[in-house]
């Protein structure tokens, strides 16, 4: 990415960038007092300082997917855009991208490259979340505000170390921040029975620590989905609700704000599913989250209680 | 009371504006933040508030001023596509702006003794000067508080899920007529204690000691007035008899008193000001209004509707230079007088609210208190 040292003002096409996001620009930051520091977007995926440019801008959701290599992340992310470009999405309307790039890279660039067939998505890459926009609107309220949700996703191995580690696990402190976390069981891995029971002890050994180290708290709101349904939905052996959705409703709804747990098939390989199965009700859902930030309540200037002894003093005083 | 502080909660609301945040910028927001809380200018204020809301500012300096304030302490401050970044600064500004006060009384009296000990003789007219900014600061932290309570009736905005604004300006107004009185109370006894003990001796009276005894006397006649108007109140309820309808509470019924009310208590009480118990004493009179007949909920433009055209005109003439946004209920009474009789007003009024419907329906308490906090609003807007 480019950094130029513009007057202020001179060119509507850009963003202030704050002095951290300008670090590697030893001339700029000397300078920085003379000129501002300006990024010109490519339109490609964010770091965590350029969501700033969204977040100052408009109120953002932000949601996390996590999960294990290959479960279907980014495909996720790469479907929820792909949706709005093959077919209605329900009610939600594409309201626009600063991201466009970015989002075209993971749904297509690699097919590009390998001349596959077969879309198949860029992957994460490791040690940094990486952050794509979406605008959306809902068709019966065209003239309210877009809500601007920002997807984020990890690599598998950064995930299998937070898993494994309470201090890795203590770099994940987005998922704190995010207005939704969104948890993907690969559902080829369900299918396989030798690797079923690993699996969702993975699953719930993670949202375990997570919740032991304060990653997960009592104001997540957290989707457990199950992805690649086509692949489980005709095995008799694998029942959702008694598999996935009782078994971790009574261990960890009780511990968060809100827990959904469905099963997704963003890009089916049969005709088992429909295509995009159950992606409208996660994006629904992006959309409508709204996340209770308790912990910043006010200091109670005086409660009843302070009030009584208040009284009560000056009455003993008097 | 709770040991933390906004101080402590702002990285968690700035943080809904900016993942990033480095401590070098949250420290540089503080700074701007403690400068602004300095400034005790309504006009300022309120455009803060509107700012908070979404809603544009009445003058067009205070957005770039509030910017600058910003500005001043990091020039990377973004001052293009800000909106949300703002939004959440001056809904954060006001949380401290409510706390401040508090937190000063605290610190000052602290400082107070402590230069008291050193020096020996305190300085009447900084006492003075302080008693006078105290009084500012109080009546500029009631209309911020009665603003931000006032501006959300017509349910156009979203309550912020995040800084809980709302439940500051509510605590203060719980609390603050409330303690500001009892402390009154409590410094003019310990005042006048020294004074009685310094009776005995044959030295005279100090400038200092003067002074406290006229300002106890002024203490207790305000104190005197305060319990006459509450006692004027609890008559005028228990005679249910209301000037401004010529007839009983129940004569006039809850279409009017649910407007006469919350006027009438409001001229009765112009020393106690805000009162906490309002609600409950308008809830009264409204029961007996209402008589046996069965509660129903009502909408703004019915009420407005069943007030008498004339009666209308003069609220309007009477508070015209305060009637705006931040005032719905009395902004909707002035736009049904620019129309002709039965004409729907909800456009104007929606347009310049930021989408209030007065259509919504609320129960005749809940209108009858919003209308009585805006009166108390528009009337320290007045005073200050």
């Amino acid at each position: 990415m480019e950094t130029l040292d513009v007057d202020k003002g001179e060119c509507s096409n850009f963003y202030l960038a704050d002095a951290s996001d300008i670090g590697d620009t030893q001339t700029v930051q000397k300078d920085v007092k003379k000129t501002i520091g300006v990024k010109l977007f490519e339109g490609k995926e964010m770091d965590v300082h350029e969501t700033a440019e969204i977040t100052y801008k408009h109120k953002a959701k932000i949601i996390a997917i996590v999960g294990e290599s290959d479960c279907g992340k980014t495909t996720l992310v790469a479907e929820l855009y792909n949706g709005f470009q093959k077919s209605p999405n329900g009610d939600l309307l594409f309201a626009g991208s600063q991201t466009l790039i970015g989002l075209e890279e993971r749904s297509h660039l690699s097919k590009v490259e390998s001349n596959s067939e077969e879309p198949e998505t860029k992957k994460t890459a490791n040690g940094i979340f990486r952050f794509l926009h979406l605008a959306l609107k809902k068709k019966e309220n065209l003239r309210a505000d877009s809500v601007h949700i920002i997807l984020s996703d990890i690599s598998g191995e950064d995930f299998q170390r937070a898993r494994d580690s309470s201090s890795s696990m203590m770099e994940l402190t987005l998922l704190t921040d995010a207005d939704q976390v969104i948890y993907i069981i690969d559902g080829e891995k369900l299918a396989a029975k030798k690797l079923r029971q690993q699996t969702l002890s993975n699953a719930e050994t993670f949202i375990q620590t997570a919740l032991d180290n304060g990653i997960l708290d009592a104001q997540t709101h957290l989707t457990v989905v199950v992805s690649k349904w086509d692949k489980l939905v005709a095995d008799t052996s694998f029942n959702f609700d008694r598999d996935v959705k009782t078994p971790f409703t009574e261990s960890f709804a009780s511990r968060l704000s809100d827990f959904k747990a469905f099963p997704i098939a963003a890009r089916p390989k049969s005709q088992a599913v429909e295509a995009a199965f159950g992606l409208y009700q996660l994006l629904n859902d992006c959309y409508l989250v709204e996340k209770q930030t308790t912990v910043a309540g006010p200091a109670k200037v005086k409660s009843d209680i302070d009030r009584h002894f208040h009284t009560m003093q000056i009455q003993k005083e008097l | 009371m709770s040991n933390y502080t906004a101080t402590d909660f702002f990285p968690t609301w700035y943080k809904s504006t900016k993942l990033s945040a480095t401590p070098e910028q949250i420290n540089a927001r503080l700074a701007a933040i403690d400068e602004l809380v300095h400034t005790n200018e309504i006009p300022f204020w309120l455009d803060i508030i509107r700012i908070s809301n979404g809603l544009p500012p009445a003058d067009n300096t205070s957005t770039s001023r509030f910017v600058k304030i910003f500005q001043d302490e990091d020039n990377t401050f973004p001052i293009t596509n800000n909106t949300q970044l703002l939004k959440v600064l001056a809904a954060s500004a006001v949380c401290f702006k409510l706390e401040a006060e508090d937190l000063e009384t605290e610190d000052e009296e602290a400082e107070e003794e402590e230069e008291e000990e050193q020096q020996g003789q305190p300085n009447d007219q900084s006492k003075e000067d302080e008693e006078d900014d105290a009084t500012i600061i109080t009546n500029v932290n009631t209309a911020i508080s009665l603003c931000i309570t006032n501006v959300n009736f017509l349910g156009q905005f979203k309550d912020d899920p995040v800084i809980p604004v709302m439940t500051y300006a509510q605590n203060y107004l719980e609390s603050k007529p409330y303690y500001q009185r009892m402390r009154e109370h409590e410094e003019q006894t310990n005042n006048l204690d020294e004074i009685v003990e310094k009776l005995g001796e044959e030295e005279d009276l100090t400038h200092e000691q003067q002074v406290t005894i006229v300002n106890s006397i002024q203490q207790l006649h305000k104190e005197n007035n305060m319990l006459s108007e509450e006692l004027n109140v609890l008559s005028w309820i228990f005679g249910e008899y209301s000037k401004l309808a010529n007839c009983f509470f129940q004569d006039a019924g809850t279409s009017l008193m649910m407007i006469y009310g919350p006027i009438e208590l409001h001229e009765k009480t112009s020393t106690l000001h805000y009162i906490n118990s309002a609600r409950g004493f308008l809830h009264r009179i409204l029961s007996i209004a209402l008589g046996s007949k069965k509660a129903t909920t009502v909408s703004v433009v019915d009420s407005i509707n069943a007030i008498p055209a004339d009666f209308k005109a003069g609220l309007v003439k009477q508070y015209k230079a305060h009637i705006s946004e931040l005032t719905p209920y009395l902004l909707a009474v002035s736009k049904s007088t620019e129309v002709n009789a039965g004409d729907d007003y909800s456009a104007p009024v929606k347009k310049q609210t930021g989408g209030g419907d007065i259509k919504k329906t609320f129960k005749p308490d809940v209108m009858a208190i919003q209308i009585y906090k805006e009166i108390v609003f528009i009337n320290t807007l007045e005073n200050v």
